[in-house]
């Protein structure tokens, strides 16, 4: 293999990784905060990319701003959902909020499907202005969506991190998944963080999703698969663990990609979940132990 | 009512038969094909193409029906496979026990199809499937399977696309590419019966004939893949002639978009098809965009061009009729379920009779004029071995049209059918 070639499939894997590392850092935030699995997390994110979609090819609005917008808009459906549906489960059995998110998935993708499938079809992408326009990068040609993809999924994770690292919020955030009733006690509203942390979640999925979107083509039932994947990554980066989500996510694209190029692509998804199994019976605490 | 006779039709009911035909006002042909989940679109495109044809039928007065001395009424049930296995099982169960209906057709994937087929076999109910894979009436080896006498398949099987594949690249672009020595050939292809068995075919046909033509790459890929890019660049380093990439619609056009625009394919030096001739849809004309040009697709059924002679001078008109009630052109699998529902049509009338065995008779000696899709000999008839129909196929190549801003098809192969010649970009 020479050099050229290795740079692309590294790159390929980045892309990848990099929606994995979106998809899975929204998953820790609201599981680390509110100790819940929403299992309808790729649902927020194509409901995220059909937004951008529209906004870009029904309201005339560029890609990249319409993205901003769609993570508001998907950011208030998650606060949405926490508010009358997770919260009042949070007294129940566990069970209850498992299936409610499947339930979620199901009303999320069926509502899609009824709404775009009749006008759309099947697939949908989303074309930006710079589609065919590629930079020279040396050893290969890029086209300047992906640079865009790497670069504003880089931005915002690590504002996400400046924020919980940085702000009131993210102490907030941060103590409320440490020690829940600790930070009760300390006066901070956790009801209200855990609403904040699950708009974030969502949001991060909007950006996957219209990232997604702007590289591949996607249909209503194209976030499931995505979605256990990046259960995967925050069970290989560590429950809980931001960072094991970002490594963990970019880990996980890489090798997929490496996977498609060697072995074919037929073990793209295996080979990638035999590395977790790998994981979860030498390090059963993921690649990263912490609290977020 | 006797008491024998609410007897009989008690027992009847039990059992899960057919009302006999007095008893019946209507014809019930069940489409089993995906109404909801990630192939909704062409599902929908078969239903309307069926009501189109069940429209018609009914309109000149139904299906004469001797057993019942009437002319009866076709009515359309849907049975919704849901775009998978387990959907298609309960569809296919609901049709046969609580619909009772005559005939089962359709599909657009194998997989959902052949997944349904223990239930046909169970119920012996006369089933004309149209999805590709010969496994609907062979057996894994690819021989005659006599268990499912009752299954006649409508389509060209992934055996036929693959072996015309390969008899268009030998014919047509060795000269082009590879003037001296044997065409270099890569498939990439859907991990699936339909994906396995057209590289089956392109594979056999190769080696049978002895075709100048080298397989450097079988490539397989998930169903529903959207991301090719790394598959792609290991196909591009082994410098082939041509690409082959096999999927369903919208497979096929992110997989040449991203050979051409992502991964750098110059189609200058390698050409890219014949693609599925499942792909030709008018969302594949549009959707594949200016980088399509020059590349080639495999068909049965064009959506824009018509081939030379007789054989498809019912296209002009199905086209206006399909439009004119949907406003939108239909694709292959809706033309497929139109023809079929003709097909069935026909073979209940020359039964003469609504019960199934006697429909399964009858389409296996049925010999009717072609409806839309140009069949061998003009004929639709399903052969005594594999009962399957035997269609015409060509190539078109696409060219950019900028008046309509589309891609827009030109047969060119077989000579006797095309258009113009093969144009390397």
């Amino acid at each position: 293999m020479d050099l050229a070639t290795l740079v692309r499939v590294l790159t390929w894997g980045l892309v990848t990784g990099s929606v994995y590392m979106l998809l899975a850092t929204g998953i820790t935030l609201i599981f680390g905060v509110m100790k819940v699995v929403n299992f309808a997390h790729g649902e927020l994110m194509m409901i995220g990319a059909f937004i951008t979609f529209i906004l870009a090819h029904s309201a005339g609005l560029n890609p990249y701003l319409a993205i901003f917008v769609s993570m508001i808009a998907v950011g208030l459906v998650g606060v949405v959902i926490e508010r009358f549906g997770f919260r009042l489960l949070r007294d129940g059995e566990k069970i209850n909020e498992v299936f409610f998110s499947i339930a979620l998935i199901l009303i999320l993708q069926n509502a899609l499907a009824r709404v775009f499938v009749p006008r759309f079809r099947e697939h949908v992408q989303i074309k930006t202005p710079y589609a065919t326009e590629v930079v020279d990068l040396g050893l290969i040609q890029l086209r300047y969506d992906f640079v865009v993809l790497l670069v504003l999924a880089w931005a915002i994770i690590t504002g996400l991190s400046v924020v919980l690292h940085r702000t009131r919020l993210g102490r907030d955030v941060r103590a409320t998944s440490q020690n829940r009733v600790g930070a009760m006690l300390m006066g901070i509203r956790a009801e209200r963080v855990d609403m904040l942390t699950f708009g974030i979640g969502a949001a991060l999925a909007a950006l996957a999703g219209s990232l997604y979107g702007i590289v591949n083509p996607f249909s209503p039932y194209t976030g499931t698969l995505p979605s256990i994947k990046a259960f995967a990554v925050i069970i290989l980066g560590g429950l809980g663990s931001v960072r094991g989500a970002v490594v963990g996510g970019l880990l996980y694209g890489v090798i997929e990609s490496a996977a498609t190029f060697f072995l074919g692509g037929s073990w793209r998804d295996a080979t990638a979940f035999v590395l977790l199994i790998l994981v979860l019976l030498t390090r059963p605490q993921g690649l990263f132990r912490e609290g977020t | 009512m006797t008491r024998r006779s609410l007897g009989a039709i008690l027992a009847a009911a039990a059992l899960g038969a057919a009302p006999p035909a007095a008893a019946q006002t209507a014809i019930k042909l069940g489409l089993l094909t995906s109404m909801t989940g990630p192939a909704a679109s062409t599902g929908e495109d078969q239903r309307r193409a069926a009501a189109l044809a069940v429209d018609e039928i009914n309109a000149a007065g139904g299906v004469q029906v001797k057993e019942a001395n009437a002319k009866l009424k076709l009515q359309l049930v849907i049975g919704d496979d849901q775009t998978s296995r387990e959907g298609a099982v309960s569809a296919v169960t609901r049709l046969l026990v609580e619909d009772k209906v005559q005939v089962v057709f359709g599909g657009l994937g194998s997989a959902f199809g052949m997944a349904a087929l223990p239930q046909i076999r169970e119920h012996a109910v006369p089933y004309i499937p149209t999805p590709s894979t010969p496994l609907f009436t062979r057996t894994p080896e690819m021989g005659p399977d006599p268990t499912k006498s009752m299954v006649f398949h409508y389509q060209a099987t992934g055996l036929t696309q693959g072996a015309a594949i390969a008899d268009f690249l030998v014919k047509e672009i060795p000269p082009p590419m590879a003037a001296r020595r044997a065409l270099r050939v890569a498939w990439m292809y859907q991990d699936s019966p339909f994906g396995a068995e057209l590289h089956r075919g392109f594979a056999e046909r190769v080696k049978d004939a002895t075709l100048a033509i080298e397989i450097v790459a079988a490539e397989r890929f998930r169903v529903g893949e959207t991301d090719y890019r790394s598959l792609l660049t290991k196909i591009k380093g082994l410098n082939p002639d041509v690409l082959v990439p096999q999927g369903f619609r919208g497979e096929t056009v992110a997989a040449v978009q991203q050979a051409v625009v992502d991964v750098g394919f110059d189609l200058k030096k390698t050409h890219i098809g014949p693609v599925c001739a499942c792909a030709d849809d008018p969302l594949y004309y549009k959707d594949l965009g200016k980088i399509g040009q020059g590349t080639t697709i495999l068909s049965l059924y064009s959506t824009y061009a018509i081939p030379k002679g007789g054989g498809f001078a019912k296209w002009a008109a199905f086209r206006k009729a399909y439009q004119d009630k949907y406003g939108t052109l239909p694709g292959l699998l809706g033309v497929s379920a139109y023809d079929v529902v003709h097909v069935a049509a026909r073979a209940i009338e020359r039964a003469g009779s609504l019960d199934r065995k006697k429909i399964i008779e009858a389409l296996g000696t049925l010999e009717i004029d072609q409806m839309v899709l140009a069949m061998q000999g003009g004929k639709i008839r399903f052969d005594p071995k594999y009962r399957e129909a035997a269609f015409v196929l060509f190539v078109q190549q696409m060219a950019w049209d900028d008046k309509v801003k589309e891609l827009r098809p030109t047969i060119i192969w077989p000579a006797e059918l095309a258009e113009a010649k093969y144009r390397q970009p």
